[in-house]
């Protein structure tokens, strides 16, 4: 095997460089003792320490990349590294949970392709493997890795691919404007960076005319609605951060694919970003089914899929099944993923419980209008800026009541055929996950002094997952719950 | 799986813990502001922390904790204001350690850390020999479950 060892692409050497950058201290102590003590003449006479250290940085690079080496047959993948502290590592194909490539935009001139490789094991945050290599290397690899998940009969091959509508509603329900904004900030400063002075004064142009133009529109809205030039401007700000996330979204989900095989499944997709996930279907942690209030008011449902090493990046493909009506996300959802499917529930918080749900939104819903008419009377000459602050800070707290008056009705939890279906919020999200009992990795049952009365409890699930997650339910019966985990104990029935 | 109530010695090292703990703000406050009108009040606060501790809340969380199981999972019963109880399924266990502090070790005790794709939690007060026993146990359920 090991005369079979490849090299990952040459480019890594560059990539290596970062790790050894902290040499450049040296030089950069010797030239502040050198300013200090003998001026620009004793500088140069030991600059060619600092040569010597440049060109120690970059042959440990070199070596880095030259001791880096890899082999991967149907069986495993092995490879070995280091300069000084050598290590050899197996991975059997069985433990490769996800094996996943993409190609960002500045890649594809290289023909270069960047190879990710992730386990149980290790840290969370990061991928047991990451490499670079040339595009036919990584297409052979994910063959390879292709056959190895497929079983000698394997009749079962369903293939979905999700219409641009369905991605479209993706985009728009789940763009986030704050991201869209730091995407434009940073694009802006790197701007004139990576493309010379001339692009960026251009663009500074351009923004100077938005502005103007956004000026006489909002002059126009102020007399014509009495819109405040500072809404005009928070507007404009967002709206344009939204359209940036959306068309990033957009491209980072266009073209979805999604294979579906006896023992693992393999997705594709991205135009900038050219992304490819081969997953072993044991590996899959839980799907959730995810809406705002605005997509379950109008009955539209999205299904994003959790398993290790997918996910781990902002740029990953996270939507299983994008946007799409009840019934077609179900039949989508039984030809892909057959086994996980959302049961009816079984245990939900009584009529009672409404006040747990509601109290955390009720507050800024009272307090921030009854905040804002003191401080108009309080500050009559800043009417206007504070009215339209207690507007834009209420839409977001009603927005949250509406979510947790949505949950309070849709929450709760079930058991089939090995597989938890748990409902419940986080922030402005509904969630319907549907977890399988072996990933469950530990039950946290929660009872305050006020749920003791009452005999209800909170539930914190964690599962087992890309990251830390837990699911977190409210107000249910302890009894029952512990019931329906099969965690009752001898030390239970005394309590 | 019976249920094990951990060493009454560990009531004694969270004592001691707090204790100890204490000793450095005590200090700090003495030396800052002594013999100022904050000095009383940080004094008093501590002390006033310092028994409640001693006397009500280590006590009852001691009373409280319990370890129990059953065919499916471990279960934790502890919190004082709370009351919480945390079931650990043994198909998820992925390793398990026995850990002592020097002040653990002083008192005879140790606690068996479980650790989970996802979580982890601590059982303390147990003896070497309980703790022993205990990850024998839930090594062998872990086992047999997957």
């Amino acid at each position: 095997m090991k005369e079979k060892l490849i090299h990952a692409h040459p480019i890594s050497i560059f990539f290596f460089l970062y790790r050894f950058l902290y040499l450049l201290l040296i030089p950069l102590a010797r030239g502040i003792i050198s300013a200090l003590l003998g001026g620009p003449s004793r500088w140069l006479s030991g600059a060619w320490l600092d040569l010597l250290i440049f060109g120690w940085i970059f042959f440990l690079a070199y070596e880095k990349w030259n001791h880096f080496k890899y082999y991967m047959d149907e069986d495993r993948f092995y490879y070995t590294e280091g300069i000084f502290y050598k290590r050899e590592t197996w991975i059997s194909m069985e433990r490769i949970c996800t094996l996943s490539t993409q190609q960002p935009l500045w890649m594809q001139p290289f023909g270069l392709v960047a190879l990710r490789i992730d386990t149980l094991a290790l840290a969370p945050d990061k991928p047991d493997l990451f490499m670079y290599l040339r595009k036919s290397e990584a297409c052979r690899l994910m063959a390879l890795r292709k056959k190895a998940m497929e079983a000698p009969q394997d009749s079962m091959k369903i293939t979905c691919r999700p219409r641009i509508l369905d991605i479209i509603f993706l985009s728009v329900f789940t763009s986030n404007s704050l991201i869209g904004i730091i995407f434009i900030a940073t694009f802006i400063s790197h701007a004139g960076k990576l493309f010379g002075r001339n692009l960026y004064d251009w663009l500074e142009a351009l923004l100077h005319q938005i502005a103007l133009g956004l000026e006489a529109v909002s002059a126009l809205f102020e007399i014509a609605f009495k819109v405040p030039p500072i809404a005009m401007g928070i507007a404009a700000v967002l709206l344009g951060g939204w359209a940036a996330a959306f068309i990033l979204t957009l491209l980072q989900t266009k073209n979805l694919c999604i294979t579906r095989s006896k023992k693992g499944i393999y997705i594709t997709g991205g135009i900038l970003t050219k992304k490819e996930y081969s997953l072993h279907f044991k590996d899959i942690c839980f799907i959730d089914i995810r809406q705002s209030l605005l997509t379950r008011l109008f009955r539209l449902y999205s299904v994003f899929l959790n398993a290790t090493g997918m996910g781990k990046e902002r740029s990953d493909i996270k939507a299983f099944i994008p946007f799409s009506a009840r019934r077609r996300c179900e039949t989508q959802l039984a030809l892909l993923l057959p086994e996980y499917h959302a049961s009816p529930r079984q245990i939900h918080p009584s009529a009672s419980s409404i006040m747990k749900f509601l109290l955390a939104p009720l507050w800024p819903c009272l307090l921030i209008p009854l905040g804002t008419s003191v401080l108009t009377g309080l500050l009559p000459a800043w009417e206007p800026f504070l009215k339209f602050s207690g507007l834009m800070l209420s839409f977001p707290a009603y927005w949250f009541l509406g979510v947790r008056f949505m949950d309070f009705l849709s929450s709760g939890v079930s058991y089939e055929d090995g597989y938890f279906t748990l409902r419940y919020s986080t922030r402005y999200y509904l969630h319907t996950v549907v977890l399988p009992r072996k990933n469950i990795a530990l039950i946290h049952f929660r009872q305050s002094p006020l749920q003791r009365g009452r005999n209800k409890c909170d539930l914190k699930i964690f599962s087992r997952s890309e990251g830390r997650k837990v699911h977190h339910l409210r107000n249910l019966l302890w009894e029952d719950s512990v019931r329906l985990f099969g965690a009752e104990d001898g030390a239970s029935k005394k309590r | 799986m019976a249920v094990i109530k951990p060493s009454l010695h560990l009531l004694t090292v969270w004592r001691l813990r707090v204790f100890l703990c204490s000793l450095l703000p005590s200090f700090l406050a003495a030396y800052f502001f002594s013999n100022t009108i904050l000095w009383w009040v940080l004094a008093l606060a501590i002390a006033a922390g310092f028994l409640f501790l001693y006397i009500f809340y280590f006590p009852v969380r001691w009373k409280k904790l319990t370890y129990s199981g059953n065919k499916n999972c471990l279960v934790i019963h502890c919190r004082v204001i709370y009351t919480s109880a945390k079931a650990v399924p043994f198909g998820s266990i992925q390793s398990l350690s026995i850990v002592s502090t020097p002040l653990e070790r002083l008192f005879g005790i140790c606690s068996l850390a479980v650790f989970m794709a996802g979580a982890r939690i601590h059982m303390p007060g147990l003896t070497p020999v309980q703790a022993e026993e205990l990850r024998l146990e839930l090594e062998e359920k872990s086992r047999e479950v997957s």
